[in-house]
């Protein structure tokens, strides 16, 4: 077949999959020049739908919106459509698991920045499900047998959310081999530490950072480590940018407390930290190291009423929390955060050697591997071992990857999946290569 | 003979679809009268917020379309002001959340899109009204028009496809009075997201009203941006541009 017959082909396959992923599965393709909606195969809600999933599966979000036509309704249309685009705007040419080249699905880093050291630290008290029921007057079994909650770390009291991040700190710079003075940012993402000085400027003063060093925090609840990772990417845009230490830390057991949020919510919640050091990478280093390759998130209000989370007047913490929706919404925005990353960095899921996933709680967690046919073997299950660890679940099951895999050479080390949701309902994810 | 005061007049493929509001003890509530022999209306004599006396029959009903009646025969009573009709609308079926909008959580698009259904099965009703926040209109599509809607609860629905005739019959004149240039998309969108918008949102009627599509597939009944008042008036398209 010549060039322009695969890139036919290859436009039909894209077509007739949307096409098919939106007509009961007992339903033939119609024929090339039969309209979908005029022939009832199609109604007016699906008919955008399939154009979208088009658009989705291109790789390019804004497809029929730059092409000036009427949005196709045939197959034949829809090809001669993105042909017609493809021609003008010479899109690349790649099919649904090929690297797409254009930036307009996800971010992409250009890899100044690679992943040099690693760490995670948790609270250093363990409890059992049945000491955390018994605390918050549950039913037992309500966190063990129900939840699937092994064990909970929370950090006694002479741990904080800084003792934690200094600990996970301190190992990612002794990996790196980098001295906390040759920092230029520190950027800190904290849940639980609420008041000034901020999160990040009492770890700069814990981990005695240099003058010169910059100081950021950054916010986004669960998906707040996936967002300083990001941030981080983007500040190496600053040729004098060396070393980033981007820093989780999450002491959940001084605020979800029982008698002012209930066990269902409080009693899932451990303690822990995560920290990762980014250095500028050279051509050479940046093929030995792990870098951010792309990068995709948003919001969500549809869902935002599911858990509000916020300080009330008398003190104490106003909870909104409702757990069935919460669930759902939660399990079928991660698998959509994995489908859309294996689209917009044009990695299959089975390629990644680790999935870095944020875990309200050890049941959903494995609810979503099955959705999204991710292999127990590959995901952390941080939330089972430690509690819900709030941004640092992330950067815990991220730290444990690497633990395993940064060392082996990059040609079979293969990619990292990152994903995460917050309230509101923010997501991110990443895809790490 | 019942009376509906008409509130919703709904483009569908074959015709229009109504929803009428009927007196109850207190308040209101939503009956879709339905023509003996079509799905839809052909061809609708009356227009929103006239009063029309209906012989309405119990018919066989699908959930969540637990509205429907059959209509056997119809004539005008009077009509009321739009302002009237929104007064009586707020008294009919309303939520303050996204959850009480139908009884049952919204589930996303599973193609990827921000569209949002119900399963049938879950939903108490078809339709329901909303105070709005805010709202945005997309073009992407058109002549499929698609509006997204902040909730009181500053909950969001993203990609409501616009049906309320109204609305589309407005932007269908601005069509035919430019003629259909190539930046049509744009200029639409520039315009209903802002001269159209700050008409609605500065209205003190401004209310929607969202109804549910019927079941696609057996699975999912789709939001739809049913109404969104106050109704467009022809002096605003003089500020098109």
């Amino acid at each position: 077949m010549n060039p322009a017959g695969q890139q036919r082909a290859r436009i039909r396959e894209i077509v007739e999959g949307c096409l098919r992923s939106a007509i009961p599965p007992e339903a033939l393709l119609p024929p090339d020049d039969i309209d979908w909606i005029e022939s009832g195969l199609l109604d007016s809600m699906a008919h955008v739908e399939v154009l979208i999933c088009m658009e989705r599966a291109i790789g390019s979000p804004n497809l029929f919106d730059r092409s000036g036509i009427a949005p196709p309704a045939t197959i034949q249309l829809a090809i001669e459509a993105i042909e017609a685009i493809e021609a003008i705007e010479s899109l690349p040419q790649h099919s649904l698991h090929s690297v797409p080249e254009t930036k307009s699905w996800g971010q992409h880093s250009t890899g100044r920045a690679g992943l040099l050291g690693w760490g995670a630290a948790f609270g250093s008290r363990h409890l059992t499900p049945a000491q955390v029921e018994r605390e918050f007057n549950m039913p037992m079994g309500d966190l063990g047998r129900r939840a699937g909650l092994e064990r909970l770390c929370r950090a006694p009291g002479d741990e904080d959310e800084i003792s934690l991040a200094k600990a996970a700190a301190e190992k990612a710079l002794e990996l790196a081999g980098v001295h906390a003075q040759s920092l230029s940012w520190i950027i800190g993402t904290s849940e639980t530490v609420l008041g000034f000085p901020s999160f990040a400027a009492l770890l700069h003063t814990a981990l005695l950072a240099s003058g010169n060093c910059r100081v950021l925090d950054v916010g986004g609840g669960c998906v707040g480590l996936l967002n300083a990772l990001v941030v981080a990417d983007a500040l190496f845009a600053d040729v004098r940018v060396e070393n980033i230490l981007v820093v989780s830390a999450d002491v959940h057991s001084r605020v979800l407390v029982p008698g002012k949020v209930p066990g269902e919510l409080g009693g899932l919640f451990g303690d822990g930290a995560s920290a990762f050091l980014f250095q500028r990478s050279d051509e050479e280093a940046a093929s030995t190291r792990y870098s951010i390759r792309t990068s995709i998130g948003s919001c969500l209000g549809t869902y935002s009423a599911a858990l509000k989370v916020r300080p009330s007047l008398d003190a104490g913490i106003a909870v909104e929390f409702d757990g069935e929706s919460l669930a759902h919404a939660v399990a079928d925005r991660m698998e959509r955060i994995i489908s859309d990353l294996e689209m917009a960095s044009g990695v299959p899921r089975e390629a990644a050697i680790g999935f870095a996933l944020h875990q309200p709680n050890p049941r959903l967690t494995r609810i979503l591997l099955q959705r999204a046919r991710l292999p127990l073997e590959k995901v952390p299950l941080i939330a089972a071992s430690y509690g819900n660890l709030g941004a640092s679940t992330c950067g815990a099951a991220l730290s444990a990857i690497l633990d395993l895999h940064a060392a082996k050479p990059g040609i079979i080390r293969g990619p990292v999946f990152m994903a995460a949701v917050a309230p509101g309902l923010l997501w991110a994810g990443a895809v790490l290569a | 003979m019942i009376e509906l005061l008409i509130s919703e007049i709904t483009r569908m493929n074959s015709g229009s679809c109504v929803l009428g509001l009927e007196a109850r003890n207190p308040g209101f509530r939503s009956l879709r009268p339905i023509p003996l022999t079509s799905s839809a209306w052909p061809a609708f004599p009356y227009r929103r917020a006239d009063k029309v006396a209906f012989q309405l029959s119990m018919m066989p009903v699908i959930e969540p379309h637990v509205e429907d009646r059959v209509v056997t025969s119809h004539r005008k009573l009077s009509a009321v002001p739009e302002n009237e009709l929104v007064h009586c609308l707020k008294q009919a079926e309303v939520a303050n959340s996204i959850k009480d909008l139908f009884g049952c959580q919204l589930q996303q698009s599973r193609l990827g899109s921000d569209a949002v259904f119900v399963n049938p099965a879950d939903a108490g009703r078809s339709i329901c009204g909303c105070e709005v926040d805010g709202i945005n209109f997309s073009f992407k599509f058109y002549p499929k028009i698609r509006a997204s809607l902040v909730l009181a609860s500053k909950e969001t629905i993203r990609s409501l496809p616009v049906v309320d005739r109204d609305l589309i019959d407005f932007v269908e004149q601005l069509d035919r009075k430019i003629g259909s240039p190539a930046d049509l998309r744009y200029r639409l969108e520039r315009f209903f997201n802002s001269v159209y918008k700050s008409k609605v949102m500065s209205s003190p009627i401004k209310f929607a009203r969202i109804g549910l599509t019927r079941p696609y597939k057996g699975d999912s009944c789709w939001l739809m941006l049913d109404s969104l008042f106050p109704l467009p008036r022809c002096e605003w398209q003089e500020e098109f541009k």
